[in-house]
């Protein structure tokens, strides 16, 4: 079924970015800071140790919605513009590999990377959490992983598909930084404004739906929504969750963020990269 | 096996290939000469199909491929684009397994082009990162062997090469030949090409400056006579018979005479044999006709 090609650019892509510091050294700060979340998080200050599960995983939520979108939109930002300034794009486009095999190998490739990445940054924390809280939690984290994942490979395929829009790969990289400023920040802190502003005035439907438009945000009401109590701590409490709003319509939500710049991607690779 | 029409490559305002026309058959070798930014490397790209013409055509086995068809002449290829740097993190032979899947073959073909010993097994453990220059250029003639290729497409194979390097290549490019190899390189040592080259191709500005095999490339060129007078007025006998132009120069005047003018040259200069004291022939070397001109 996946041809030859495409298993070798995955292989390529695993054994190359596995060697690269930046690489190592983004699992290795996801593991430091998650690790660090899950022994001090929510503690009272001076009191180290567990308090409730709950503190811990808005603390862990909060971290990952920065770390995870920007080690994404990083990594993606290098995908083809590294194939130009090496020169090997050539090669690879004189090869027996056809536009779609290109963008599969790689996407998947990148994906496989990206969750290894991940899955070691989170692991000893999501253990820790695990141990010290017992079974009950093992869902929650399930989600949280799982969720992460699929954020992370959304923006990732949003910045390979910029770095087929743009050659040099520090415009890639410049222009992944801002989506991430402004997917991460900005648009959370617009809406809010939008709420102050307005006094209010702005309708919840039509402030939960602007909401549903952020992969972050539907990253952050998924996993609220799955840990039942936090709906409570939500930083964004003036909002009533609207019934529509289930966990099957955010799992949607992002995995239509995979979907939609995956095939926008691949729709660009053909008529880019022969250009 | 492959012909270029009109082929015309735009990049912006910039006209790297203007109305490029060329016919490469198969079994050929066929060496690109030129100056820098003339055009070769854009040349030998839109003939692997990496980069499409701007306008014009290129035809394989005198018809235009479909995508299909590109895709199967494309197995058939062997591309050895300039200036490759390889993946900092993979090992020699990581790279060179990695190009083989992508061209659709197994470890039995990598371990061929080891067999040439180009790199040491040694070398081939380390990653190309830590490569110098001569040794990644080795690996990029390794990738374009794999196969090994029915067409060989390569820009400037010998660049960074040390003389060991180039001589170990020719030897595996004539292996290739005699194999009914198509090959096709651009290089900047015309020494290279000049003997080894069924034809040569010499592109200036983006155009064909010059082709054929290297006699009718000499052929083709403005012949210099240096002749040594021994009266003044043979001087406009020169010019009125054939010399495009002549220059003074002490005892000796400097004739340039263009390739169909030569034996109208020779006559008026039998004719006046009395007028000349000796006489020197120059053709131009390809060198010259690369770097200068018309
Ligand atoms: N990708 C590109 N984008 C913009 N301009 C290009 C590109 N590739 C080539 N050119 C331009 O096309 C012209 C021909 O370039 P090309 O690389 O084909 O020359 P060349 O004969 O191979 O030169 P050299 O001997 O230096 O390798 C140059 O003016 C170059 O600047
Ligand atoms: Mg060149």
């Amino acid at each position: 079924m996946v041809s030859e090609e495409v298993k070798g650019i995955v292989r390529k892509e695993v054994l190359d970015k596995y060697r690269t510091r930046w690489i190592q050294l983004s699992a290795v700060t996801l593991l430091i800071f998650t690790l660090a979340i899950s022994y001090f998080g929510g503690s009272p200050a001076g009191v180290v140790g567990f308090r409730k599960f709950e503190a811990v995983f808005v603390s862990l939520l909060t971290l990952v919605t920065y770390l995870i979108p920007l080690i994404a939109l990083v990594l993606g930002s290098g995908a083809f513009p590294e194939e130009r300034e090496k020169g090997t794009l050539p090669i690879l486009l004189s090869s027996v590999a056809t536009p779609e095999e290109l963008w599969t190998g790689k996407v998947a490739g990148y994906a496989l990377v990206l969750a290894g990445t991940v899955v070691a940054g989170y692991l000893p924390a999501l253990a820790l959490v695990f141990i010290k809280f017992g079974s009950w939690v093992l869902p929650s984290l399930l989600v949280f992983l799982l969720s992460s994942l699929l954020l992370g490979t959304s923006m990732l395929l949003l910045s390979m598909t910029a770095s087929l829009l743009i050659r040099e790969r520090t415009r890639v990289l410049a222009l992944s930084l801002l989506l991430w400023i402004v997917i991460v920040i900005l648009y959370d802190l617009s809406l809010l404004g939008l709420l102050v502003v307005t006094k209010g005035m702005v309708s919840k439907a039509l402030f939960t739906f602007l909401l549903l438009l952020n992969p972050v945000d539907v990253f952050r009401m998924v996993n609220l929504l799955h840990v039942g109590e936090l709906k409570a701590m939500l930083g964004f409490a003036t909002v009533e969750i609207p019934p529509y709003v289930s966990p099957p319509v955010l799992w949607s939500i992002l995995v239509a963020w995979i979907i939609v710049p995956g095939a926008l991607g691949r729709l660009l690779l053909e008529r880019r990269l022969a250009g | 096996m492959l012909e270029l029409v009109n082929v015309s490559k735009l990049y912006g305002s910039v006209e790297a290939l203007k109305g490029v026309s060329l016919k490469v058959r198969r079994g050929e070798f066929v060496g690109i000469l030129g100056p820098n930014g003339a055009g070769k490397s854009t040349l030998l790209r839109v003939m692997v199909g990496v980069e499409k013409p701007s306008s014009g055509k290129v035809l394989v086995d005198s018809k235009e491929p479909s995508r299909e068809e590109w895709a199967s002449f494309r197995k058939k290829v062997g591309f050895m684009p300039e200036r490759v740097s390889f993946y900092d993190n993979l090992t020699g032979l990581e790279t060179l397994l990695f190009f083989a899947k992508l061209k659709g073959f197994g470890i039995k073909e990598v371990e061929r082009v080891l067999s040439f010993g180009l790199l040491t097994e040694e070398d081939l453990r380390r990653k190309v990162g830590e490569y110098s220059k001569g040794m990644k250029q080795r690996i990029n003639v390794m990738q374009a062997l794999l196969g090994p290729p029915e067409f060989l497409v390569m820009d400037e194979p010998t660049s960074g090469l040390d003389p060991e390097g180039v001589v170990r290549f020719f030897e595996i490019v004539e292996e290739l030949k005699n194999n009914g190899t198509t090959v096709v390189m651009s290089t900047h040592v015309v020494g290279e090409v000049e003997e080894r080259a069924d034809r040569i191709v010499i592109l200036k500005e983006g155009r064909v400056a010059a082709e054929g095999s290297p006699e009718e490339v000499y052929l083709s060129m403005p012949v210099r006579f240096v002749v040594k007078a021994k009266r003044s007025d043979l001087i406009e006998v020169l010019k009125k018979n054939g010399a495009a132009s002549v220059t003074k120069k002490g005892d000796f005047l400097i004739a340039e005479v263009p390739p169909k003018r030569k034996m109208e040259f020779l006559k008026a200069l039998l004719e006046h044999e009395d007028a000349v004291e000796d006489l020197i022939m120059r053709g131009p070397s390809l060198e010259e006709v690369v770097s200068d001109g018309k």
